[in-house]
């Protein structure tokens, strides 16, 4: 039982580790996909702010080329979509150096938002003194720093992929470390339990052995005595066998020790549980003046 | 020796049990603890004032207080500030002086683990932005809600809205245009301008002058009054003909305006004090005494923050960490904080759960309460 419980040991360790190890990987898991996540929608952003930025410079010219108000209405809409988006992008969970980008992105955004905003603002009196000028070294400023923050996604996005598979590797040591874990744990159940069936072998033998011996420090006791009235009657017998009374008398003392072995073996044969008196001190014997606990013995069927 | 019955032991360990209740909520730092202030001008009196009352009742705080250039100062010039301050092991900072700014020190403060407590910052971006940051506003979002529904209620439909181009302007206009719309009015116009810094150049003439003539019904000043007199062609303000105005909570600040309220007599802006605020009034009080001058808006959250620190101080609180979590546990374990801007408690974004706006109006340069 206990060399059973102790086979199993290593099974529950398994179980055990393994349980951990599926936890841990879940959880690496599930923050890869939430990083996955904020990836994705950082990706879908700043491809929103791009377009939006483009679209607002595309209205701003178009109302500085023909001065319709719808192009000013469409310009200030794109302005404020595209102030959400970058509000969208700043809450999701960036680095310190993303969010740094994104920062840098939004100011020269604004900056280029100023400088559209202004030509707009005054296209209805006088021009603005440089703005071509201006606008172009805000839109390289605005794009500059939009390609930073593209820069910093495909960095992240290269980051991921090494972690998906350093996590891949992860996982296949781990099945690999668990299945060798559970050949190892098999092999030494199979060990335990024929070492344990050993050794109830060896429990039955040595049973089987002292009961032997038991029956020998029986037969010794209950037969040595007749016998050696036996023994003893035949030498008698032989100095006797012209006293008939005598010979009578000593064939008689044989008749009662071979009635007393036979009683013995009798008993011996109805025996249905054993059970023992010291012989001497440490040397057990069969008691076979013990009341027999047991059914009795089926009749025998008389020989045909 | 007289023996003692179960119910002087009862008692005993009665008296005990209070004593350690009650010594945690009498425990003080022994040294003196730091606040970094980094807010606009306004704002420090109410601080100062704070400050004062709490060493008058044991508590050993002192101000750390920035310039106002550096108060003012966003992105490197906001990290810088904020930085300094947590080197000399302030135990919160109370600021920024506008959102781009409180944006760009909020990380900082995240990272060095020291509360950063915003007292009128309205930006929506501000909104979870981090476990150490704590705002005592509202947003920009339902400041936005509010001055939509009060122009639909006064009969405006036509819509005008002069907007800077940072995070307030544009988070502000963006929310009220929002609004505004949803309820059936029309933004006819919207003109957005750079802050000074970007455009030194810059001329606002002509954008106030489509304003002013564009037919529209209002015009909602999504800026700060300090930038827009500072800027050239805000002359155009003080010319005959404009609708009525309205502004957000920073678009008229008496102290900004210097006495100019001429071209903003009238506008009604938001205001960060509940209605009818007792506890307001007493501030004022005090401030009055105190300063000879009447306390404008960031005053009063300014003495709040700085009053919830003293608070969490004499709860026991020793640094950041301690501090931190008394803020968090405001309004669930802990009652909320009773300031003078109403009852102060955060939810799991870092913002106020009871923030909300009043609106007031601008009458000879001061700020009164706009009767419904």
């Amino acid at each position: 039982m206990l060399l059973t419980a102790l086979g199993l040991l290593p099974f529950v360790a398994l179980a055990y580790l393994g349980v951990q190890a599926a936890v841990e990987t879940r959880r690496a898991f599930a923050n890869l996909n939430a990083s996955l996540d904020t990836l994705t929608e950082a990706v879908r952003l700043e491809g929103l702010v791009r377009q939006g930025i483009a679209d607002e410079m595309g209205a701003a010219r178009e109302y500085l080329a023909r001065r319709n108000e719808p192009a000013w209405q469409r310009f200030t809409r794109l302005t404020w979509t595209t102030y959400e988006n970058e509000a969208r992008y700043l809450g999701l969970p960036l680095t310190s150096e993303e969010r740094l980008a994104v920062e840098r992105m939004r100011t020269q955004h604004r900056l280029l938002e100023g400088v559209l905003q202004e030509a707009m603002t005054r296209a209805d009196g006088r021009a603005v003194p440089g703005l071509e000028a201006q606008l172009e070294a805000a839109e390289a400023a605005s794009t500059r720093a939009l390609e930073d923050v593209s820069r910093m996604l495909q960095e992240r996005m290269a980051q991921m992929a090494g972690t998906a598979d350093a996590a891949a590797v992860h996982l296949g040591r781990l099945v690999t470390t668990l299945a060798g874990l559970f050949v190892v744990s098999l092999l030494l159940l199979v060990v335990l339990l024929l070492r344990a069936a050993e050794m109830q072998r060896r429990l039955v033998e040595a049973e089987r052995l002292a009961a032997v011996a038991q029956v020998g420090v029986t037969l010794r006791h209950e037969i040595n005595n007749p016998l050696a009235v036996v023994v003893g009657a035949a030498d008698i017998l032989r100095e006797v066998r012209d006293d008939p009374q005598a010979v009578g008398e000593w064939a008689e003392a044989v008749a009662l020790a071979a009635a007393r072995i036979r009683d013995v073996l009798r008993r011996l044969e109805e025996l249905r549980s054993v059970e023992t008196v010291d012989y001497t001190p440490g040397v057990p014997m069969v008691d076979l003046e013990a009341k027999p606990s047991g059914p009795p013995p089926a009749p025998k069927a008389p020989p045909s | 020796m007289a023996w003692v019955g179960p119910s002087a032991v009862s008692r005993a360990l009665t008296l005990l049990a209070l004593a350690l209740l009650v010594l945690p909520a009498c425990r003080r730092p022994s040294q003196e603890l730091l606040i970094g202030l980094a807010v606009h001008p306004s704002g420090v009196n109410g601080a100062t004032l704070a400050v004062e009352e709490l060493r008058a009742r044991g508590i050993r705080v002192r101000l750390r207080t920035a310039s106002r250039e550096d108060a003012d100062s966003i992105g490197a010039g906001a990290v810088a500030l904020a930085e300094s301050f947590v080197r000399s092991g302030v135990v919160a900072v109370v600021g920024h002086s506008s959102s781009a700014a409180s944006l760009s020190a909020a990380n900082l403060v995240n990272r060095a683990h020291v509360p950063l407590l915003i007292p009128n910052s309205t930006s929506p971006l501000l909104s979870g932005i981090g476990p150490w940051v704590f705002r005592l506003c509202g947003t920009d979002t339902l400041q936005g809600r509010v001055l939509a529904s009060h122009a639909w209620r006064a009969g405006f439909r036509r819509a005008g809205i002069l907007y800077v181009l940072d995070d307030y302007g544009k988070g502000l206009a963006t929310a009220f245009a929002r609004s505004f719309e949803q309820q059936g009015g029309h933004v006819a116009l919207a003109v957005g301008y750079s802050w000074m810094s970007d455009r030194p150049d810059g001329d606002l003439g002509p954008a106030l002058l489509r304003l002013r003539s564009g037919g529209l019904d209002v015009v909602l000043l999504a800026a700060r009054t300090r930038d827009l007199l500072s800027l050239p062609g805000a002359a155009e303000f003080r010319k005959e003909g404009w609708p009525a105005l309205l502004g957000g909570d920073v678009a008229y600040v008496p102290l900004d305006a210097g006495g100019v309220s001429a071209p903003f007599e009238g506008m009604v802006v938001t205001s960060l004090l509940p209605e009818r605020s007792l506890a307001a009034e007493r501030f004022a009080t005090r401030y009055r005494v105190r300063f000879g001058s009447e306390p404008e808006n960031p005053s009063y959250a300014c003495y709040d923050a700085v009053g919830l620190i003293g608070q969490a101080i004499a709860s026991g609180a020793a640094g950041p960490d301690d501090l931190q979590r008394f803020l968090r546990r405001l309004g669930r374990e802990l009652p909320a904080y009773e300031g003078v801007t109403g009852k102060l408690s955060f939810d799991e974004r870092g913002d106020a759960r009871e923030a909300t706006f009043s609106l007031v109006r601008v009458a000879n340069g001061k700020l009164v309460a706009v009767t419904p």
